[in-house]
């Protein structure tokens, strides 16, 4: 329900003329509508925003206090996002395709490199595990920015996709071969 | 003018120091935020884009806006906050607005009945209309107005900002605003009351006015 009420005009500038009272009257009946059609789960939707992204500053901290984000899911401070929020579904989903792919191209362009076969072995012996498993974690921290930025939003989910990037890297580093059926279904 | 302001007859706490609490990671300030100019924002954006689902998207979009300037220390509050979210909003929903413009808009049934309804009601003087029908030929008359005239009713009515704040936003001189302002209301007083032209004929920017325009045809048959 809509809590406002009639406030007094802040200057004389702004009193409406009195032949204009009831158009004014008739606006502002108009306006509260429109305000009480706000639904109040997309209020508590607003709120979320803050109590997902922000954690306070621990005490006994000399800098000064700030929001820090952070992911929902693990509890550790993920980057921020370096553009502006962005607008739009579509672009959303477009960005985390994207990231997902690119995740998904370094695993497969390496375990292809070295060898010019699939055999999980080779990736070991060609790049090696640890140059992997560091573009492992930059990429999903990547993704886990991109989810930071946009949680909430239902249109994708990356907690799926993270979850194949894990359990397909954690296949290839302990040296077994995951089937082509995965790999095809995850491109 | 509505306000948000003044909730539950409690008295509004400061802006500068709730922007404190808030940027520094206090849930409660935050709320207080929203709650203060949540609808607000989406009260504006609706009115202006005529979908509650883009006014959400839009609403969301400012507030996230928000959230990251403050978290950043991006924010310096100087008084004009107010003005920044809603020139954070406005340029949002003009964005939209262009969007939609691009695209070919079609009139369907239901546009069309709704504008006959509209249409048939202006100037019955014999009928005693409810404040519900009166609003919507109001509603009507809003997307009738010029750009700069609906601009300027939305921020006032719906927005709930003042006229300083209004020149703010729009970069425009008080004086201006005031006269903007006087001469909207002129007009969809005229509309209210029958003696002016039906509100969607000559705007640049209604969707109804395909069905307006058939409307006006069939009358002519």
């Amino acid at each position: 329900m809509l809590e406002g009420r009639v406030s007094e005009m802040k200057d004389t500038t702004e009193t409406a003329p009195e032949e204009f009272a009831e158009v004014t009257r008739l606006l502002d009946s108009l306006a509260t509508r429109e305000r009480q059609s706000m639904p109040a789960a997309f209020e508590g939707r607003l709120a979320a925003l803050h109590d997902t992204r922000a954690v306070r500053q621990p005490r006994g901290e000399t800098e000064p206090p700030a929001m820090r984000l952070v992911h929902p899911a693990v509890g550790r401070d993920a980057p921020a996002p370096s553009k502006r929020p962005v607008r739009g579904s579509s672009i959303r989903i477009a960005a985390a395709i994207g990231l997902a792919s690119a995740v998904l191209a370094t695993i497969f362009a390496g375990r292809v490199a070295p060898s010019g076969g699939l055999g999980g072995a080779s990736l070991a012996t060609g790049l090696g595990a640890t140059t992997l498993e560091s573009d492992l974690e930059l990429d999903v921290e990547r993704l886990l920015a991109v989810y930071a930025a946009f949680d909430g939003d239902s249109a994708f989910d990356l907690p799926m996709i993270l979850d194949d990037a894990g359990a397909f890297g954690e296949s290839v580093k302990s040296g077994t071969s995951p089937d082509g059926d995965w790999m095809e279904e995850s491109l | 003018m509505i306000t948000e302001s003044g909730m539950n007859g409690m008295p509004e706490e400061d802006l500068p120091p709730l922007l404190g609490r808030a940027a520094a990671g206090d849930a409660e300030a935050w709320r207080s935020l929203v709650k203060r100019y949540g609808r607000r924002l989406f009260a504006l954006a609706k009115s202006r884009c005529r979908d509650p689902e883009v006014a959400e998207d839009i609403t969301q979009s400012v507030f996230a806006t928000v959230v990251s300037k403050l978290s950043a220390g991006e924010y310096a509050e100087e008084g004009k906050f107010e003005s920044w979210l809603f020139r954070v909003a406005m340029n949002r929903i003009r964005d939209h607005i262009r969007r939609v413009r691009r695209q070919p808009v079609y009139a369907d049934s239901e546009v069309v009945a709704a504008a006959a309804g509209a249409g048939t009601s202006f100037g019955s003087s014999e009928v005693e209309v409810s404040d519900s029908s009166k609003l919507e030929r109001l509603r009507e008359a809003v997307q009738g107005l010029s750009d700069a005239d609906r601009e300027v009713i939305e921020l006032r009515h719906h927005g709930g900002m003042s006229f300083k704040q209004m020149a703010d936003v729009l970069e425009e001189p008080l004086g201006t605003l005031l006269a903007r302002h006087h001469r909207a209301l002129r007009k969809l007083k005229e509309v209210l009351e029958g003696a002016g032209p039906e509100p969607a004929i000559g705007s640049g920017n209604d969707k109804s006015k395909p069905a307006r325009a058939a409307i006006a045809r069939r009358k002519g048959e």
